[in-house]
Order: structure tokens, then sequence, then C-alpha cells
């Protein structure tokens, strides 16, 4: 396309578009993230061909792990055709000619942002979600000194008080989404902008979890089998979000919808924000 | 081949190496099952095929390395030195990966960088090589990556490896983290494994 | 009827072409080259290669053109296409020191070794727009020497003229004028590390160290470290400079080959450097003195050097026992805020679709209205959480 980004000067850009040093730099960092599930690995970010905040750690992550084997999935609020996910695959397909696909079963490696695939991943699959902000402490403690040394003694009182003083005034904790996990009974961390909906997908999944934050320059991992649990109070437990309704288009009841509105009285509908899972769903009613 | 000559890395650097990193993240995050690893050929002795790749894969100038006595051979160390241009330190604290060829006679865990509290993330990465990954005395691992329990039994590994690494464990989150390989595999231990012995 | 929407695909690429139709412009006009760009709109091609960290003026130029003249895309630009370069050797420091300037001026003192020397500058242009270039065609070079050269030799060798053959400017040194005054103005140290940070490796870490902030304010936003500059001198920072000097000009590049061990001379930069002094009482371990600040930035960039250099002191304050009270004197704000290519990713991230974030959101809003409904209709208060509860809730550490 002659109106895209320069990629077509074949040679001058290597193997996903990382160089081999880059690369070694953020495996190293994504062994240490794996071996110290939630914690924050500082990494070298590099600028890529997005800008930072748009996908620019996932996009890293993704070019250090992604081999010619790979088949890759990539979507952004669920759907696999948001402009941002066309984007995303595309330069992939470009830079590492790499087969992509639409099917979640079909994927060996999948990069999201603010989803979690409905159906479950397998362990021959690594997700890799983008990340704005990796800091689950950044929204009361600006200071990334100060959150370090909360990080590095398990200090996480200032987080259970800020939890507490929604309950005691609004009657439950007023987050819907970036609901922060304590991993492996450890580390505070934050899933990435998904609904709370998809939290529980995250404990013990059989799928690795690698977490990219580009802007900020952290990496961190939640591997299989890992204990991942919701912030909550005994008399309080955490719960995720609830659907009236049904998808307008399978007519599933189990998946996270996508609010559509129809016109401007506030007439709407909702579909599936998983656009593979609905396709899916649907073909499968064709079939039979 | 003359003593002289320093065998070949991967033969293909990019693709060989994304390949051997893609088994080595699979071993870490699957402890204590073992994943097949080819290696390049002709690695100098002693340091077995898999060693070898795994070193090719993760070091480079920014990666510091300490090399046992076993290993500290001018065939390693030119081997080493050409195909990764990595900084070779005396001090085993100092090094970010630490290659060991004979395990028996390995310094204990206490010798390596286990990180700081705010920087968990600055210690030694052991690469042991073992003489085989079964058949030695049957270990239990649990912990992230292990869905309830898993065996493991690699030979060759001193009599005090299990309790200190149930020290290693209890440093958490602070600790080395150890790949081993024997001929054919890589096995990934990180901190977060608790080990028993039955 | 409700389909699921596809045809991102098709949107992105028309989207391309209409950017590429606008880009153009008018196509009766003619296309402006690279050359144009590097030669014409020399400050320009400056800030995106300081911003850019990449010292390539056709590259830069480039990067101009394809962003149609937003110089913040530009730069972004040039940052991606650098972390694709192999960095195969560093550099032996540059030294300002041995500039050849083209323009140095020091502001204490109203003669100073090694003489003052105006050069190009706006700063005493009259801000009248100049009719006569609006006629394009009329280029009269006849005043102009050495055309079709690079700017810089052209510039260079005006300067050489002005000058005479008896210039005194190669006798400038590191420190001249009243920053040779050793008594009263502090040394300009080493920190005692060994070795210099590198910013585009590894990440900041705070407390920062200086070399550190250097690098993060040289590759700053202009407008950014202007503002805070701004804010320090208005109140916000008790800063107190005086230029002692600003100095713009050509070093040369120096390749030491490690196989050889000799040093190669590989081309030469066009850098300004600024340097400040500040009053300062503060240090009781020390008697009142002048403390530095220092700026050194890619091309001719004045603003952005003097800015820079007044932050670098501001930010010295731990260093210098001061409370550090206001945001310019906080290296975290300053460092984690002054990039342009992250501060300008994060902001325009919020156009991309948070459908699911809003949806989530959305439903939370309804929960805490028909929350706040029922407890306007029933005006019991729930019971407020007990210091039993609290100490719960703070056991979860």
């Amino acid at each position: 396309m002659e109106t895209d980004f320069t990629f077509d000067d074949s040679g001058v850009y290597s193997f996903a578009y990382l160089d081999e040093m880059t690369k070694r730099m953020i495996r190293r960092a994504i062994l240490k993230a794996v071996a110290v599930p939630g914690y924050q690995v500082p990494f070298g970010s590099r600028e890529m061909p997005l800008p930072p905040g748009w996908g620019t750690g996932g996009l890293q992550v993704t070019a250090s792990i992604l081999g010619r084997d790979d088949v890759l999935k990539v979507i952004d609020q669920g759907a696999d055709d948001t402009t941002n996910a066309v984007s995303i695959r595309r330069f992939f397909a470009h830079v590492a000619d790499v087969a992509t696909t639409e099917r979640t079963g079909d994927a060996t490696v999948i990069q999201t942002r603010h989803r979690i695939p409905e159906r479950p991943l397998t362990e021959d699959q690594i997700i890799v979600f983008q990340v704005p902000q990796p800091e689950a402490l950044r929204r009361f403690i600006p200071h990334e000194a100060v959150a370090r040394k909360l990080h590095a003694f398990g200090r996480y009182g200032i987080m259970y008080v800020r939890l507490y003083e929604d309950i005691s005034r609004l009657g439950h904790v007023a987050m819907s989404a970036d609901y922060p996990v304590m991993v492996n009974g450890r580390y505070l961390a934050s899933p990435s902008p998904i609904p709370k909906f998809d939290n529980p997908k995250l404990h013990r999944s059989r799928a690795l979890a690698l977490f990219g934050a580009g802007r900020e320059r952290r990496i961190h991992a939640i591997p299989p089998f890992t204990d991942v649990k919701s912030l909550d109070f005994a008399d309080h437990p955490f719960t995720v979000q609830h659907f009236e309704a049904c998808c307008s288009l399978c007519g599933a009841q189990d998946s996270y919808l996508d609010e559509i509105l129809l016109d401007d009285r506030g007439t709407r509908a909702f579909v599936c924000s998983d656009t593979a899972y609905c396709a899916e769903r649907r073909d499968e009613r064709t079939a039979s | 081949m003359t003593a002289d000559l320093i065998p070949p890395a991967f033969r293909d650097p990019v693709h060989d190496a994304q390949s051997a990193f893609r088994r080595l993240l699979k071993a870490l995050s699957r402890p204590g099952t073992p994943v097949s690893f080819p290696g390049p050929a002709q690695p100098p002795q002693p340091m077995s095929g898999p060693l070898a790749a795994i070193a090719l894969t993760l070091i480079d100038p920014d990666c510091s390395i300490w090399l046992d006595p076993a290993l500290s051979r001018d065939s390693v160390r030119r081997y080493l030195h050409f195909h990764t241009n990595a900084p070779q330190v005396s001090d085993p604290r100092a090094a970010t990966c630490a290659l060991i060829g004979d395990v028996g006679r390995m310094p204990g865990f206490g010798s390596f960088h286990p990180g700081v509290a705010t920087y968990p993330d600055r210690s030694t990465t052991l690469l042991l090589q073992v003489p085989s990954l079964a058949g030695g005395p049957v270990v239990r691992l649990s912990g992230p990556g292990i869905e309830t329990t898993t065996s493991f039994a690699p030979r060759g590994l001193p009599d005090w490896f299990w309790p200190s690494w149930r020290e290693n464990a209890a440093r958490y989150p602070l600790g080395v983290d150890i790949f081993l390989t024997d001929d054919l595999a890589v096995v990934g231990l990180p901190r977060s494994t608790k080990a028993e012995e039955p | 009827m409700i389909t699921s929407i596809k045809g991102g695909e098709a949107a992105i690429a028309a989207s391309h072409r209409l950017l590429a139709k606008r880009r153009r412009g008018n196509p009766a006009i003619a296309d402006l080259g690279i050359d144009q760009i590097r030669e014409q709109l020399s400050l320009a091609v400056d800030r995106v290669m300081s911003e850019g960290s990449l010292y390539d003026p056709d590259l830069a130029a480039l990067a101009i053109k394809q962003s149609e003249g937003d110089l913040t895309e530009a730069v972004y630009l040039l940052r991606a296409f650098r972390t694709t370069l192999t960095r195969f050797a560093y550099a032996e420091p540059v030294d300002p020191a041995a500039m050849v300037v083209r323009r140095r001026i020091a502001t204490t003192h109203k003669d100073v070794p090694g003489g003052q020397l105006l050069g190009p500058t706006y700063d005493y242009t009259q801000r009248i727009l100049d009719i006569a270039l609006l006629r394009a065609s009329s280029d009269d070079l006849s005043d102009l020497a050495g055309e079709g050269e690079s700017r810089c030799e052209r510039e260079a060798e005006d300067d050489a003229a002005e000058r005479g053959p008896h210039s005194a400017a190669h006798a400038l040194t590191k420190d001249c004028g009243v920053l040779a005054l050793a008594d009263i103005v502090e040394d300009a140290r080493p920190d005692g590390q060994s070795k210099v940070a590198d910013i585009t490796r590894d990440p900041v870490e705070f407390p920062s160290t200086r070399d550190q902030r250097l690098q993060s304010l040289a590759r700053g936003d202009e407008g950014f470290l202007m503002g805070l500059c701004y804010s320090t001198m208005r109140g916000y920072g008790r800063n107190h400079p005086f230029v002692a000097e600003l100095r713009s000009g050509d070093v040369g590049i120096v390749l030491t080959i490690p196989e050889l061990n000799i040093p190669v001379g590989i081309g030469t930069i066009c850098l300004t450097e600024c340097q400040t002094v500040h009053l300062t009482t503060s240090d009781g371990a020390l008697p009142p003195r002048y403390t530095r600040g220092y700026g050194l930035v890619f091309g001719h960039s004045e603003r952005k050097a003097l800015s820079m250099a007044i932050l670098d002191r501001s930010l010295r304050s731990a260093e210098l026992d001061e409370t550090a009270t206001y945001p310019g004197q906080d290296d975290e704000f300053v460092l984690s805020h002054c990039d342009s290519v992250a501060a300008s990713g994060l902001v325009q991230h919020l156009k991309l679709p948070h459908y699911v974030d809003f949806q989530a959101e959305m439903q939370l809003l309804g929960q805490m209205r028909a929350d706040y409904a029922e407890r306007h209709a029933n005006p019991s208060p729930k019971p407020t959480p007990g210091p039993d509860m609290i100490t719960e809730a703070l056991g979860g550490d």
C-alpha cells in the first residue's frame, strides 16, 4: 500500500520489526515476569510504529515471542475488526509474515486490548495484553518510587481502604474495569482495562498471560494455573457484571455485550463484544 | 576440527533464537515439565547443545555471565565471547546469568544475586547442565504453572540442592530462577516453585 | 435490524488514501522537496532531530513532509525509525569547547574572553511580516554567499567573513567568562558514576540521576519544557538564572575503533549549548555561590537549550539540599511527562474504541443511581463501618 509506512523496503526492517538485541532484552524481562507473577519488570521499551498508549507494550511483547509457525489473532474491545485490531494485525502480517486468524481456537498467540475471549483458552495459547497503566496503585499514589516500596513490602492497605470507602459510601466498589487483582497471593496487579466480567478468566487459566505496557516500560505476567484473586471482603464478595439482555445476533446469554444505540430516543440493542465467539455461534446454528 | 576454530552458533540466528526462546518460556511457565530443546551443532566441550542454545538465546553485551570452573575453558570463553559478546565476570553475584557445567560442584544459591526487594528481577538466572533430567530421586513440585503437582527426577544434583531450594522459595519474591538441561531438553524452575521430597 | 459491524480494513485503506491526497494538497502547486524543507525550514528540522533523538537532517525533513508539518508526529516518525537502527558503537563524548561557533553570547559581562558573536538570531528582528517573502520567485541571492551549499557551511563561511581571520572564537574553552571564576561558580563536577545511563535502553528510576535527567530533557517536548521553565521563573520554584553562555555551532564526532584503538573523525553535527548560573545559598555546608544548569540540544534550538538548562538546575534540588515544592522541581513529574511522543500517544489513545469499558462503567453508573434513588427514598442511613471492619480491611496487607 503506497500510503502506508515504509515497510515495503524489504530488508530494512527485521523479522517482527524489532532487532535481535531488543528482542533478547524483552525476552529476558518476560522470563523474569513469569518467574515472579504479578511483579512489574522494567524494560527498555522501544518506540514502535504505533504511538505509545496504542498498544506498543503488547506489540513489543508479541514481536518478541512471535515465530513463523504462530497463528496470530488480534482483538480490540473483543472484536477482530475494530480499526486498531485491523491495524495491528496488518502490521504483524507485514513485518513477520505470520498467519492470522479470527478464530480464537486456531490462534497460538492472541494480542488483546480490553477483553479476554469468551472461549476458554488452552495450554498451547499465549494471550498478550496491551496495558496503558500497569501500576494498580497509581490512582492513589502518583509517585513511582513510593508505589515500588509498597510492592516491595506487600503493603496494600491503602488499596483495601479505598475499596472499603467505596463500599461504605456507595454500598459497593466503584470500579468496573481494570479491577485490581492479587496474583499468586503476593503482588497487587492491574489486569489491564478489561471489564471485571473477565477477571475470573484469569484465575488459574490454562494459558500464559503476558502484559506489556510500552509507555510505562513495564512487563508483567500471570503463568498458567496461578491464583488470581479480585480484591474483595468477606461481607462484600467480588461480583461481575450481569446483563439482562442477550446478544441480538447469536442469542448468547453468557457473553459480555456491547450496547448499540439505534436512534436518538434511547432505543438500543446488545451484541456480543467477542465477535469471533458470536460468529462461531451463528455458524453452528446455521449448520445445525 | 582443530581446537582453534570456533564452532558455529544458530544456523538461523533470528528464527532459531525465537524457537528456543518459546521453549524456554514454555519451560518456565510449566515448571518441572521437560521441553525438548535442540541445540547448535558441536558446542565446545563440555557444553551440551541445549546449554549452548540457552546461552545464545538469552545473553548479549547487556547480560553479564559467570562460568563455573568446569566451563571456564578457553574454548567455551571464546565461543561465548565471539557469538554473544557478553561480559564475563568473576563474581557470581555480579552475573545476570550463571552457566554451570558441573552441577555436583556448583556453589550454593547464596553465592548468586537474589535481587532486591524493590527490584526482584535483578537476580541471577542459573543455567545448570545435569547428566539427565530423569532417573534421579523424585521431587514433587507445585506452584504457579502447575495444575496440581508434578514429579521431577533429575540426576546428578548435589544433596543440598532441594533443601536449599526450599530456602530460595522461602525468600520469594527474591531468589534465583533455574533452567536445567541435559542433552535433549530443558526444565524451568522459577523461584515461585515449591519442591517437596517425598 | 442489527448486523455485526465489519469493514475496519476498508475504512483504514480509505483513510490512508485521503491522507495522501490531503498531504499532497493542490496538485497544481509544485511538490515540496525534502531538500527545500531541510534548507528552508531548518529550525523545524532541528527540533524534530532534537526531540527525535536522531541526527539526520534528510530523514527529519522527510518526517516533516510525511506528517504535513505536524512536528510532534514527525518526531514520532523519526523515533520509530531510530528504534530499528543497530547500535554498533558509542562515539567519544562530544566536546562543545571545541565547537566552531556560529553564534555565542554571554549575558553576565559586557565583554568576555572569546568575544560576543551575535550570529543568526531572531532576537533583534522586528516581528513584522516580511511581505517580500510572499514573492517566492523573486529570490535575490546577490547578498547571500555560497549558493548551493548546505546551510551549515554557508553560515560558517559568513561568520568567518564577519569575524575576520583573527577571530577569537577558536580560543573558546569549556569554562570561559564567568564560568571560569572558580571561587564563586561551582565546578562542573562529574557525580562519581562511571557508566553513563542510557534512557533509551533502561527505564529511568526515581530518584533520578543527572545524566538520566539531561537525556530526558534533551528529547523532551520544547513547549512543555518551556512552560515548566517559565513556571519556575514566575514563582513556582526559586530559580534565579543568568545565561553565562549560549553557543551554537558545529562539533566533530569522533569514534574510537575498538580493534584498532584509534580515534577517527566521522563527521560534524550542529549543536546548541546553554550554561546558566543560579545564585545558591541554601546549602549550609558550602558558602553562597553560583550553581549551574546545563542544556545541550541538536541543531540550532536556543529556546529549548535555555529551558533545558534552567530545568536541569531546578531539578537538582535534592542534590543541593533544597526543598522541592513545585512541579518544576519534581524529577518524576517532569521526566515522566516531558516526552511528546508518550504524552501525545496517551492523550490521543482516547480516540480508540472504548466500548467495553464504557459499557462496564454504564452498568456501574446504573447501579449507583439505583442505590442513590433507594437511599433518598428511604432516608435511614446504612451503618457506617465500625473500627473493627476497617481493621479487617487493613489486615489484607
